[in-house]
């Protein structure tokens, strides 16, 4: 889960995981343990915050057996608003994702990177987007609009097609360089399919 | 947007355009099609000459359509949206493609430079090609004595 330092700075520590992996899955039913593992950490370390959250509505949270489940709980009065700021925070990937979608099998690979990938960005951070594909900007511009519209902030796509990707590689060019030596989101793909690429 | 909400806004005035106006912004396209295909460039320079080229069309059909755009800041989101505005669906594939070209194109010329790819810069000067197609196109039907 990426970090959000706006995210951070109004929740900190894991109580801001805690909701971003439930909220932005308000349909998903969580153990606790498959939770912590997806958090990566431990169940005890998520115990007072989720008793915490969901005291006070924004989860639900129940018990069958041993086990503890809980979930978003989307008749909470500020959901929505959660949900919209979760979403323009560490929201970025599965909405870039989920608007790309229909693309997706001519995407060799997609990534975020710059400062978002670097968790330094600020309020009005644009998103800077890597795509590697049988694609092009025009195929790109409707559904990078809608992801815009509901992330609130600006995406710069860049654009490649796997044979540039891989010359620019290739003659070690500086961006293709910087980008790569740099932290990244994946979008589509991962570094074993850009290997691939190049 | 509609044409009379722009001329109140000061981004739009009347105007009265001629055969003459419109072949030599047709010369200007014709030059940057052409320029914008020569490899040595940079893809930035490529891809802002292929934008260019776009732009102008979308002036043709802004003045066919008996109006000008004032150069001020946005004229070019004005120049395009207007175009799409006259051309109807047939732009539609383009209108934001175009608007997303703008942006990258804004930050070629003023902000940093190895910005645009060979893959972009290509693809804008095939969609260019086409959306100047559209525009002759729809110049023939409406407005035939400015025809080629």
């Amino acid at each position: 889960m990426r970090k959000s330092p706006i995210l951070e700075a109004l929740f900190p520590g894991t109580r801001s995981a805690i909701l971003a992996a439930t909220i932005l899955q308000p349909d998903r039913i969580w153990f606790l343990t498959e939770l912590a593992g997806f958090l990566e950490t431990q169940p005890s370390s998520l115990q007072r915050e989720v008793d915490s959250l969901s005291r006070a509505g924004i989860l639900r949270a129940w018990r069958d057996g041993r086990r503890l489940y809980l979930a978003a709980n989307r008749g909470c009065p500020i959901f929505e608003h959660l949900a919209g700021l979760f979403e323009k925070t560490s929201g970025v990937v599965p909405v870039i994702q989920q608007e790309l979608s229909a693309l997706a099998d001519r995407v060799a690979c997609a990534f975020v990177f710059g400062s978002l990938a670097r968790s330094e960005e600020g309020s009005a951070s644009d998103i800077d987007l890597l795509v590697v594909g049988r694609l092009g900007l025009a195929d790109l511009a409707l559904p990078l609009e809608r992801a815009e519209a509901r992330l609130g902030r600006i995406i710069n796509p860049v654009m490649f097609s796997a044979d540039e990707f891989q010359a620019r590689l290739e003659r070690r060019d500086h961006f293709v360089e910087s980008v790569m030596g740099s932290p990244r989101l994946a979008i589509f793909g991962d570094a074993h399919d850009l290997a691939t690429v190049a | 947007m509609t044409w009379q909400q722009w001329l109140s806004r000061g981004e739009l005035q009347t105007h009265k355009t001629s055969r003459q106006e419109l072949d030599a912004l047709r010369a200007l396209v014709r030059r940057d099609l052409a320029d914008a295909a020569i490899a040595a460039l940079s893809e930035d320079r490529r891809f802002a000459t292929a934008y260019n080229a776009a732009l102008l069309s979308a002036t043709m059909v802004v003045a066919c359509s008996g109006y000008r755009v004032v150069a001020k800041v946005g004229h070019h989101k004005v120049s395009l949206s207007a175009a799409a505005l006259a051309l109807g669906p047939e732009a539609a594939p383009f209108t934001a493609y175009f608007d997303r070209c703008r942006r990258k194109r804004n930050v070629i010329d003023y902000i940093t430079a190895a910005v645009a790819t060979e893959t972009e810069a290509d693809e804008l000067l095939k969609l260019t090609r086409e959306f100047n197609e559209v525009v002759e196109r729809w110049i023939a039907q409406r407005f035939p004595v400015l025809s080629i």
